[in-house]
């Protein structure tokens, strides 16, 4: 957790209005938030405004602000808050959907797996795009972002046992999805083995 | 633990702390779940399992930011940096997370208030004395140090002072923070927090160093034959105290900048004329970068460094390891750092810094 630390230091240099690391701060968040951010809207100009305005916020209430050692959190926490709030005004406006823009879309992909065989990468696939988009980002949060359980559970704003609850499923299926081959295995062994009785 | 006897697969996968180890693994964990096999080797291949299960989710990372999205959006903070904003333009995602944020500053503000006290509170065990005094309206606070080794000081502002042998300082503790002016009579290494608005002054019979926030070393000998001034990081300014008054300084100041130093002798500044190589500076620097270092090893080197006794409570602790760089940072970062990397806390007792097990105990 290395950066944990850094991240400290350059806090605190920041919080005393030092712009040089308000602009290392900018630059090493800038990706993981154009990340996160790019899973819930494919609008660059909207990503765009709402980091910049995360930013520009963190900057003027710095003063303010505690000491925190986890930047990274509270900055995934607000772009989040911030691109629901401009997405649900930008629906409003142009759809008579009435589904909330984070309930709407999150995407995630998944990397072909070397160690596992090519229908099992494809079921995969087909697993993620099944999930809802909750379920995709409490994966996304989780097992990408490394977050805890409490940290997802406050920066998606669900109790934490819905987020249990949700991740278990999500985990369930995935485990029957990773069984499944070694069932057909047993099945196809049977077989051979009925097959060959005289 | 012994739930673990009868856990299977997708107990492991809703099992919180199993996750977080097999997501960031630390060197606790790692031997929490290493005990748990030996004394469960049943569940092993289910955890194994598990294990194989989570690492099929390999989500595909993101596009980074398109560079010149990161330029635009760098360009717009600094045209509206200055900017003050009205409070109605505050976002509301800063209030909620400022009460998250409270406890921390509670916390915070613990820490530091023990610093304060914590030194005046031991005035005849420890070897710093500490007087205070009202001189006319002011509260002057005389810090003495009697041991026969340096003893490290707290200012108020944060920046530290690592005080010779005999050695004392003076200053202001209500007007402090504003106007950060410091007499010191014999030798002193200073670590200044840099503060834009308030310039750090050190003030010796002869010599005022001003400075904004560096580390540097002062030393004002009782005998007066000689004062000099070595920086170690930064830049300072050095004037001659002119006789007739004492508050303002009208001769031309000599600017020193790392690894120079001057010295005042028969009224005069004299500048040596090649710059001194790091060697000559009394706090060497060291090898600031450890790798799976022990911690016993770590603070030998930076109690060496600063010439102040660093001892753990527990030599359990000091097999302990850490991997850091320590450089550029001022002496309480590093020892805020440590004390992160290898889970412990300091305290600072007498000048002396101790470092004992963290009391939330698992």
């Amino acid at each position: 957790m290395g950066t944990q630390w850094t991240d400290l230091f350059l806090w605190k240099r920041f919080q005393r209005g030092d712009k040089d690391a308000f602009t290392k701060l900018v630059n090493q968040y800038s990706d993981i938030l154009y990340g996160y951010g790019k899973r819930f809207s494919a609008d660059d100009e909207l990503i765009k405004d709402c980091i910049q305005d995360i930013f520009l916020t963190l900057w003027h209430r710095r003063e303010h602000l505690s000491e925190t050692t986890c930047i990274k959190f509270y900055l995934m926490k607000a772009l989040r808050q911030r691109i629901v709030r401009e997405s649900g005004k930008w629906q409003r406006m142009s759809s008579l959907d009435d589904i909330p823009m984070n309930e709407a879309r999150f995407v995630i992909e998944l990397e072909d797996h070397p160690g596992l065989m090519e229908p099992v990468n494809t079921a995969l696939k087909a697993y993620i795009n099944k999930l809802s988009p909750r379920q995709r980002e409490i994966i996304y949060l989780r097992f990408y972002e490394n977050l805890k359980q409490e940290e997802v559970a406050e920066l998606m704003g669900l109790n934490p046992q819905s987020v249990y609850n949700l991740q278990y499923s999500a985990l369930l299926a995935l485990k029957k999805l990773m069984n499944y081959p070694s069932i057909r295995d047993c099945i196809l062994a049977l077989c051979l083995l009925i097959s060959a009785t005289p | 633990m012994e739930k673990y006897s009868t856990y299977g697969t997708e107990d492991f996968l809703t099992d919180e702390h199993f996750l977080d180890w097999i997501l960031a693994p630390s060197e606790t964990s790692n031997e929490y779940w290493k005990a748990v096999f030996i004394l469960y080797p049943a569940c092993e291949s289910k955890a194994d399992e598990a294990k194989k299960i989570i690492s099929a989710l390999r989500i595909r990372p993101g596009k980074t930011m398109p560079a010149d999205m990161r330029r635009q959006i760098v360009a717009h903070l600094h045209a509206n940096a200055d900017e003050t904003v009205a409070a109605s333009k505050r976002n509301h995602f800063i209030r909620s997370w400022k009460r998250y944020l409270a406890t921390a500053c509670v916390l915070a503000c613990c820490a530091t208030a023990f610093f304060f006290y914590r030194t005046p509170s031991h005035p005849t065990t420890g070897k710093l004395i500490i007087e205070r005094a009202e001189v006319a309206t002011a509260k002057e606070t005389k810090i003495t140090n009697t041991a026969d080794k340096p003893l490290l000081v707290l200012l108020p502002d944060t920046s530290t002072v690592i005080l010779e042998a005999n050695a004392y300082i003076v200053y202001n503790e209500q007007t402090f923070t504003e106007n950060r002016e410091i007499y010191l009579r014999g030798e002193a290494f200073f670590e200044v927090v840099s503060e834009k608005d308030h310039p750090f002054r050190v003030k010796t019979d002869y010599l005022t160093t001003t400075v904004l926030g560096t580390s540097f070393r002062v030393k004002a000998a009782e005998t007066l034959a000689k004062s000099k001034v070595t920086v170690q990081s930064g830049m300072v300014e050095v004037r001659k105290k002119t006789e007739t008054d004492s508050t303002t300084e009208t001769e031309m100041p000599v600017y020193l900048t790392a690894n120079q130093e001057i010295i005042y002798s028969k009224s005069e500044l004299q500048q040596p004329s090649s710059p001194l190589t790091p060697n000559d500076v009394p706090s060497p620097t060291f090898d600031e970068h450890f790798k799976s270092t022990p911690l016993k090893t770590v603070l030998k080197a930076l109690s060496d460094q600063y010439h102040v006794d660093i001892s753990v409570a527990d030599s359990v602790l000091e097999t302990r390891t850490i991997t850091a760089s320590l450089r550029e940072m001022h002496l309480f970062e590093k020892l805020d750092l440590i004390s992160r990397a290898a889970e412990i806390t300091y305290r600072i007792v007498d000048g002396r810094i101790v470092f004992t097990q963290l009391s939330r105990d698992n």
